[in-house]
Parts: C-alpha cells; structure tokens; sequence
C-alpha cells in the first residue's frame, strides 16, 4: 500500500475520521446519511489496482474515493473501459480551494454509469504549484469542464488541448473562486459603472450597507446636497476633458 | 483558376439567433465551416462565488437566474441538494406539489425551444402559437408562486404554499387545450418537407460521442440512450408516476425535435397524474425554522433531470448554515462542448439550427 | 399505399395542412395585449415590489422592527432603523428603507414576518419600476406605505 503513507497529510483524514466521534448520545440510531451503499468500483479497483485508491467514504448514498494525482490517469482509464464500472460519462469536474491545507485544492470528478446505474466521486488532491494530468484523453468532455477549473481557481492541468479562460475574460487577473480571492474583486481591476462621472450626479453606492452607515443616513445626506460624493469612493474615470465638458452640458 | 481563401468570422455575442449572448467563432471555407471556437462568459455573474457567503435560503433565488427559461427546476436541484445534505424528508404533498410545477416548467421550456429553433430555421408562426401556449403556463406560475419567470416557487424541506383554489381546474383545462394544440404543432412541422430538409442529418453526433463529450438530456435520448434520471435515479415522486422516456435513433436535429416534442406529451400525462394522486390534506414544509445544521466536511451532488439534461449541485458543507462550496453542473454549459463537432463540416446556414437543436440558455452556461 | 403517398407528395399534402392549421389560427381570439393601454389582470398572489401595510382597523403601522426580513434578504436590500421603545418595551420603527434598484422580487422577506394574521411587508401588485434617477428607486417609510405614484403615458 504505497500510497497510504502518503495519504495522511493530503488532508483525507477530516471526512474519514470524524464520523467515528459524532454519536455523541448513544441512544440515537445510525445517521441515516452514514449507510454504506453497494457499488462494485472499489472492490474492483482493490483487485485490479491494489493501493492506489483509499477507503471508499459513503455519505448520504454516495461513494467517495480518493486518489493521488499520479495515479489518477491510471485509475480514471480503468474505471472508465472496466466492464464491471464502465463509467462512461462524466458528469461534473469541478475544484474546491481550501487555503489552510498543505495540498490547497481538492478535485472531484463526478462520473456515472448508465449500464450499471452508479455513480462515483473521485476525490484528488493538488498543491498551488502543481499539476493534475488533465483527463480529457479518458473523457473528451472534460475539457470544458478542466478550462473552468482553471479559470476560476488557477488548477494547472497537463495535457489539456488547450488550457484558455472560459467563463472570466481572458485579461482578468487572479482566479475569483479562491477563497483569498475577495468577494468584491479587486478594486483597481473593477471596471466600475461611473454614474457620477457621466451624469455629474452622486449615486448611493452599491455597497450602500456596507459602509458602516445606516442606510437612513445616507439617504438622508445624499438626498440633502446632490453633487457631494464623500463617502462613495470611486475612482475617476480617465476621460478626456473635451468630453466631460460635452456630458456636462 | 479562382484562388480561394478560408475566412474568419464572428457569430455574435449579438447575433439574434444564437439565443444570448454565445460567440462564436468561425472559420469558413465558402459556405462550409472548417472550425469553430465557442466563446462564452458574458453573462457571468459569479454566483457560484456569491453563494459561498450566503445562507442556503438564500441562494435559491440566485437559482431562478441560472436557467431562466426552467427555472423551476434550478429551484428543484439545488433545494433537493440542501435536503439531501442535510438530510431533510419533504412531504408527499409538497414533493407532488414540485414535480406539478417541474413538469409544467418543462413543458414551458420546450415551447420556447420549438419556437425560437422553428424561428431561427424560418417557421415563424409556430413561434406565435408556442408563446401563446407558453403564455397559459406562466399564468399557471403567477396564480401559485406570484412570479412569471424567476419564480423562487420552493424553499428548504417543501413549498411555502398551497395550490390556491380553482389551480386545478385550470390546470387540467389547459392541459386538455395544450394536447389538442400539440397536434397543431405535430400537422404544421413533423411532415413538412421544409422542415425536414433543414433538420435531417443536420448536427449529427451519436451515443459515444454524445457521453464522450459529457452531453445529456434530449440530445443523447435521439442518440438512441434512453438516459432519465427521472428513471435511473427518481428523486421526489417521480419512481410513483408512470410515464415513458421517449427514444429516438436519428442521431440528427430532426430526432431531437422528435424527442421532445414526445417529452411534452409525457409531461402532460405526469402532471395529469399528479393532479389525480396529489393527496389533498397534508403539511407543505417538513421541518420548522430555517436554521441549517448539515454534518461538517461532507459533500454531496445532487442531479435532476431538467429539460435541457443532468441539472447537478455540488455542495461541501463546513458543519455552518453557508456553503463551503456550491458548484452548478448546468447541462447547458456541458451541451455547449457539443456544438463545435457538430458544426463542423456543415454549411454555415445550418449552424443556427444546431444552436437551435442544442437547447442552449447562456444564463446556465454562463452562470 | 405507395400511391397514396405519391400523391399526397404531389399535391404537396403536408404542407397543405399546415397552412389549415394557420388559417384556422386566423379566426382564433386575439392574445396579444396593447400593454400600456390594456392590462392584465394580476392573480391575487402576483408578487411586484415589496411594501408596507398599515393595520386596516387601526391604521397603525403593523411592522414590529424584528429585523427578520432584513437577515432574510438575500440582496441586502431592506434597511431599518429602530429604536427602544420609550416603554421599554418592544421597539419603535423609525426608518424602512427597501432600495428597488437591488431587490429581486423573490419573496422571501414575506415568509419570516411574524406579525398576524396580515403580514407587515407584503409583495404589492405594483410591477412597474422606472426612474430617472437612482434615488429615485431607494423607497423610504412614507413611499412604503403609500405606494409609490406612477405616471402613466397615456398617448
């Protein structure tokens, strides 16, 4: 079992060992949620592929397993032209950043069988400098799927055909789904909608509760002296002189 | 003799007939498309980010906006997500209740998909006749859940209300005026030779390659893969109904017209059963409160079948009433990988009609 | 069998019955609604904008300033102002602010009140939202309850 010595710090051993500890009151029957479903994938991995996967995790009907990167190619290919798994579709790849962990993102790849009417969620894990095989040789499909992930959390995948932004616009800079990424944005990358530029009027900000102020207040003043805007911060639009002569008159 | 020369073009992201803001990218050899790029993503909004920070009541409005054309059933998968994780049982009525409204929503998104798709290919009045009917539908939507289009209709573990009085009546009086209508549809398009030129053999893609490329819904069923998750997997009522998944081997546009036009009859007869089996006493909200309290470091992904295909939510739960995470598997953003295989090699003309086959919302692809 | 369908493709049959299917559609009732003259009628649960509701009895207001409608907003749109009732009991409202331009008419302010058996805030019929400012759309107690005046364009 090669991979278990590596498995500890790759930050499975939340999921897998808190259930123990959570029937705190004896009394109460099994978490519902907690029953183990039958599905053929991990015996069939433990057979063919001994130790590349951990122990499947079962929550709420569904079946986690976890893989190392390295051998996620490997195990990707036999889960999807084994007959006994036959995953032939996958349904969802998506990545999940969890800043505190030593391997800072998790993937999961969601795939379902239509022969055998099961599903399977494998469960990687890949540190910010790192790399993932891209799995677009096993499931064509992935690469959209793969863009994404790069896109919104900056996942490096090797292999893919082409590895652009999809959902962002190609310029943007950062990767908005991290959790360091902060709600807002940026706010020297905003592109801000400059009402007061164009229309020489104040505008009640969009982060008008956010502030500090209670709302009242700042209607109230905004509504008192037009033209004043102080407590809206917002940057200047560059625009020429010629032209905010022409708006403003 | 004449040196010819591929040209590149842009097809949107206003083009009229690409059903929102998609781009796309050509590169044509006269009237032949040699590649195309998709270009997506103008009509992000970073709800996946929003969610994050919001409480699980509070996303499902975000819901209605993903897929505005069903949005009923983004309200379904994503509430159907929560309950699964935290582990809530909704009422028999209330679940009757949703696969009502779901089955309806269906039936409103595939107007709107034969129109706009007869539109694009140069039927106009089927158009007219499919919005009317649409029309009837949203009237259903505003007498129960007071909105036409984001119709935040369900909330965590039921609904928030009954069936006013006189819904049923209505409804079912409908459904028989929908059926006769569906006959008009059927005599205007299904034998017309028109028609059929545009759509035979037009954006082939068969079964492999269609779960090659992840691609779901009415596009794999005309690909010969009877794939339901009303039947593989039931979620709410649906294991109690009766209804058939309609299959067809064309592989083409013309099967998938076929495909759904077949879906909303089976719509039909689901909500006619409904109608009858709904039990008409019982509670509407399965737990009280709205505190959450889903086990921490778990995670879960839920999937419908909506009218465009496998409508998932993935959610990690850190042990607060927030999110960690909320991923949305639309089957728009899946389906769309399918457009450039299928355009290629075929006339530019026909390009539209692969859009139009694709049933494509880009508020779901784009999210 | 053969020559029946050669003949229906001659005649062009197909296409002759859609066009009866058009025709018969010439002589059905009209849908199309002139908006700004002609309205729909609203269902009774038709969700507009939110507002406020005096107690018909009484004619006090009837919000209880229990902030449950401004955690529940998932656009955080509804601001009020309140202070400690002089009594000591209970609170008094003094500002109710909904700015329009970022509430998604999505009801959910409605379900949590907990005064009744009207609630305080309710979804009005009023759907037409329109201003040339933006103040204009950040509504205020007196707008709340008395709805807000709306010109109508008659020509």
């Amino acid at each position: 079992m090669p991979t278990d010595d590596t498995k500890p710090p790759a930050g499975t051993p939340p999921p897998r060992e808190t259930p123990p500890p959570a029937p705190k009151p004896p009394v109460k029957p099994p978490d519902p949620l907690l029953a183990v479903v039958s599905c053929p994938a991990p015996d069939r991995l433990r057979e063919v592929l001994p130790g590349r996967v951990s122990e499947p995790h079962f929550f709420a009907g569904e079946v986690t397993l976890t893989v190392a990167p390295d051998h996620l190619l490997e195990v990707c290919q036999f889960l999807r032209h084994d007959p006994a798994c036959s995953f032939e579709l996958l349904a969802d790849l998506t990545g999940t950043d969890f800043p505190d962990e030593e391997k800072r993102f998790r993937v999961v790849y969601h795939l379902a069988s239509l022969r055998n009417g099961q599903r399977l969620r494998l469960r990687t894990q890949v540190g910010q400098e790192e790399s993932l095989p891209s799995v677009t040789p096993v499931w064509p499909g992935a690469n959209w799927f793969e863009r994404e992930a790069f896109d919104l959390l900056g996942i490096q995948f090797d292999g893919h055909p082409r590895l652009v932004r999809i959902l962002m616009p190609d310029d943007w800079v950062g990767h908005p789904l991290r959790k360091d990424y902060p709600l807002p944005g940026y706010p020297e990358h905003h592109l801000r909608y400059r009402t007061a530029d164009i229309t020489r009027r104040s505008y009640v900000d969009i982060s008008w509760k956010a502030t500090g102020e209670r709302a009242a207040d700042i209607v109230k003043k905004y509504k008192g002296n037009v033209g004043a805007p102080e407590s809206a911060p917002h940057v200047p639009m560059p625009v020429d002189d010629t032209n905010g002569q022409e708006t403003g008159s | 003799m004449f040196r010819t020369q591929e040209m590149e073009i842009n097809m949107g992201p206003q083009h009229p007939s690409t059903h929102g803001v998609l781009r796309l990218k050509l590169r044509l050899d006269g009237e032949r498309v040699v590649d195309s790029w998709p270009v997506i993503g103008y009509l992000h909004r970073g709800i996946e980010k929003l969610s994050e920070s919001k409480e699980f009541i509070k996303i499902t409005p975000f819901t209605d906006r993903m897929d505005y054309v069903c949005a009923m059933s983004g309200n379904l998968a994503y509430l159907g997500a929560v309950e699964k994780l935290c582990g809530i049982k909704v009422p028999e009525k209330a679940a009757y209740i949703r696969v009502i409204m779901v089955e309806l929503n269906r039936i409103a998104s595939h107007l709107l998909w034969l129109g706009t798709h007869a539109l694009d290919i140069g039927a106009m009045s089927i158009f007219l006749y499919g919005f009317r009917e649409r029309e009837m539908i949203l009237d259903l939507f505003e007498a129960y859940c007071g909105a036409r289009l984001t119709y935040n209709a369900f909330r965590i573990s039921g609904v928030p209300a009954d069936l006013p009085p006189g819904w049923k009546e209505e409804c079912t009086g409908f459904l028989k005026l929908f059926r006769q209508r569906h006959r008009e549809y059927e005599q205007i398009l299904t034998a017309n030779r028109i028609w059929l030129k545009r759509t035979k053999d037009v954006g082939y893609m068969d079964a492999e390659h269609c779960l090659a490329l992840s691609v779901t819904g009415p596009v794999l069923r005309a690909a010969g893969v009877a794939r339901d998750l009303r039947k593989d997997e039931p979620y709410a009522i649906y294991d109690q109904l009766d209804f058939d998944i309609p299959v067809d081997d064309g592989c083409d546009t013309y099967a998938r017209y076929i495909v759904r036009m077949a879906e909303m009859l089976q719509s039909v007869h689901m909500v006619e059963q409904c109608l009858e089996k709904m039990p008409s006493e019982g509670p509407l909200m399965g737990m009280k409160g709205r505190r959450m309290k889903p086990r921490k470091d778990e995670e879960i992904y839920f999937a419908i079948e909506g009218p465009r295909g496998e409508q998932g939510v993935y959610l990690i739960s850190d042990g607060t009433d927030r999110p960690y995470r909320c991923k949305f598997r639309n089957s728009s953003f899946a389906n769309l990988q399918a457009l450039a295989p299928m355009v290629q090699g075929g006339l530019v003309a026909d390009v539209v009609a692969i859009i139009g086959t694709l049933d494509i919302v880009l508020g779901d692809s784009d999210r | 069998m053969k020559l029946t369908r050669f003949i229906q493709k001659l005649i062009l049959w197909e296409l002759l019955v859609g066009m009866m299917v058009v025709i018969r559609n010439q002589f059905r009732p009209k849908v199309t609604v002139q908006y700004p003259k002609e309205r729909i009628p609203l269902r009774p649960r038709f969700r507009g904008v939110p507002r406020l509701r005096y107690d018909p009895k009484t004619m006090e207001e009837l919000c209880i300033s229990c902030l449950l409608c401004e955690q529940i907003c998932p656009d955080d749109c509804i601001a009020i102002k309140w202070e400690k009732a002089p009594s000591g009991k209970g609170r008094v409202l003094k500002d109710f602010i909904i700015d329009y331009q970022r509430c998604c008419l999505c009801g959910l302010c409605v379900d949590p009140c907990p005064t009744k058996p009207l609630t305080a805030i309710y979804m009005s019929h009023d759907y037409e939202l329109a201003g040339s400012d933006r103040l204009d759309l950040v509504a205020g107690r007196t707008d709340l309850h008395e709805g807000r005046t709306v010109t109508i364009y008659d020509k």
